[in-house]
């Protein structure tokens, strides 16, 4: 039984507000993420390591070396497994996903991120150009756009909540101080960026005949942070769903372009890691696509001629490029455009107040984590000098918490291959796609310019 | 749970914002993002005006159901 609205208004028990801090793939990203750390944490206090748990892959050249590592570690890639079960699982449960339906097809996507681990480890990778995360991005695109993905594997296939735990986990790698430092040039950076081409997307769309809110998605989704940065924008403006649906196809589409494209290019230039980085960091449209992106081009350092700084720079200046410089800026974008929706643009018969709540409330919580762990290992290592950090607290806290990010990354970068069908893109029509492409142009030299010229000192430091 | 006006869209019959409705009527939402991600707030789906809107809008034709309904329609059942 329903009735019409303006009729009598009866109070109905509904949704409360909900419990957004295990509701939401961001607090369990830092509830895993933190959780580890802390753990690695008092083992460290206690002498000992959470590194017999956060088994990885070693170098290798033939299979028989394969072979050995397994036969060695079985155990510890048993228990390793176990521990994303129960972390993950728990997270997936508490999201509404059936456990039994996610551990099922979780156990097949750890296994299968394994075999990319293994083989970005070959000592030959390199020279074939191997890199896990484009081997997996490739890999999980080719299953999903041809045989398909059986259903009963999809549970297991969350892109964001891996990759938010992975984020959350490199916090523990990179040093307050060098937040501090590098953050407020990321800032800048993107902010010059983000308004260029959300502006170049937003007006060229609107010239193009396009309903403003459509362009607002758009820009926003190109400018901010991808299909994030569309759907916040979109729900606050009140888009229609098809503009949602074209603003998801030219992100993703267009973001798995750049993913291979730009450390393809970068490496033809021979751009150090970090430099390259933050043009990645720039120029990328979210994060999971960019962090493939950037840890793609880490794996070059050492690797390919010509390309120098240290492996782990490339994805240190994404993260502070995209993580700190433009996500952490959604809820902004947000507020102000659904206020100028609410009193300049056309009426849609929907009334919704803005509230400076909205800035709050759309913040990717997920970025708490990363700079408390950041301050959490900031804060152990400070009685240590250099040489003790290189001895100690490098090999026995922050490297086994760097093994867990590799794994929590791979899971990712799988999934968004074996997630992205490009049979089931919108119609995005040719003037919103000349409206982003065009957009996309503008931003990827403009970050170029930026990361190779304005602020190129800056990012090379970042790299040694 | 708790009682709060039916005002808005969080409690029309017309709106839908559980997640996997939304990951499923949105193809590839869940490639790059997710509608489990903090950003989307409680924003969902209007079946009236086809839109994506904040939970918190309004409009003249809120479909006001009984609790259960309610419940029912958030998570994709058709009203009965």
């Amino acid at each position: 039984m329903a009735h019409i609205a303006g009729q009598s208004a009866p109070r109905v028990t509904a949704a409360a507000a909900p419990r957004q801090f295990l509701r939401t793939e961001d607090w369990w990203a830092i509830w895993i993420g933190l959780g580890l750390i802390g753990s690695a944490a008092v083992l460290f206090a206690a002498g000992g390591s959470l590194k017999w748990l956060a088994v990885a892959p070693q170098k290798w050249s033939q299979w028989s070396d394969l072979a050995g590592q397994f036969h060695l570690n079985g155990l510890r890639y048993a228990s390793l497994w176990l521990l994303w079960s129960t972390l993950f699982g728990a997270g997936a449960l508490a999201l509404g996903i059936e456990l039994t339906a996610f551990l099922r097809a979780f156990a097949v996507l750890f296994a299968v991120s394994a075999a990319l681990y293994v083989l970005g480890l070959w000592d030959q990778a390199a020279h074939y150009n191997l890199e896990p995360p484009l081997v997996a991005l490739a890999v999980g695109l080719a299953v999903s756009n041809t045989v398909g993905v059986p259903r009963w594997l999809e549970p297991a296939l969350r892109v964001e909540f891996f990759i938010k735990t992975g984020i959350v986990l490199l916090g523990a790698s990179l040093p307050l101080t060098l937040l501090l430092w590098a953050g407020p040039v990321a800032m800048l950076q993107a902010a010059i960026v983000s308004l260029v081409t959300f502006g170049v997307i937003y007006f060229c769309a609107v010239r193009l005949g396009l309903d403003r809110r459509l362009a607002a998605t758009l820009g926003t989704g190109g400018a901010v942070c991808g299909v994030s940065g569309a759907i916040a924008v979109g729900g606050a403006v009140g888009a229609k769903r098809q503009d949602i649906s074209i603003a998801i196809a030219l992100v993703v589409g267009w973001a798995i372009v750049m993913i291979f494209l730009l450390p393809l290019a970068a490496r033809a230039l021979h751009l150090p890691t970090g430099v390259a980085g933050a043009w990645i960091g720039t120029s990328e449209f979210a994060d999971a696509a960019g962090l493939a992106a950037a840890q793609a081009y880490g794996g070059y350092a050492g690797h390919v001629p010509g390309i120098g700084g240290q492996a782990d720079a490339a994805v240190a200046a994404f993260t502070l490029m995209k993580v700190i410089g433009r996500d952490v800026w959604i809820g902004v974008w947000a507020f102000v455009l659904s206020l100028v929706a609410t009193t300049r643009w056309e009426n849609t018969g929907i009334r919704s107040a803005p509230s400076g709540s909205e800035i709050w409330r759309r913040f990717p919580k997920f970025v708490l984590g990363f700079l408390l762990a950041s301050v959490l290992i900031t804060l152990i290592s400070r009685g240590y000098s250099y040489a003790e950090y290189k001895k100690d607290v490098l090999p026995n806290l922050v490297a086994p918490l760097q093994a867990l990010r590799t794994w929590a990354f791979t899971f990712a970068f799988l999934s968004i291959g074996l997630t992205t069908r490009l049979r089931e893109f919108a119609a995005v029509g040719v003037r919103p796609f000349a409206a982003f492409t065009l957009g996309v142009l503008v931003n990827v030299i403009l970050g170029f310019v930026l990361s190779t010229q304005v602020f190129a000192g800056f990012w090379e430091r970042l790299g040694q | 749970m708790s009682a709060e006006p039916i005002a808005s869209c969080r409690g029309c019959g017309h709106f839908r914002n559980a997640a996997p409705l939304l990951e499923a009527a949105l193809p590839n939402l869940n490639s790059l993002s997710s509608a489990h991600a903090a950003v989307r707030a409680d924003d969902g789906l209007c079946a009236v005006h086809d839109r994506y809107v904040r939970a918190v809008s309004v409009c003249d034709r809120l479909l006001i159901v009984p609790a259960q309904d309610f419940l029912a329609l958030r998570d994709g059942t058709p009203l009965r």
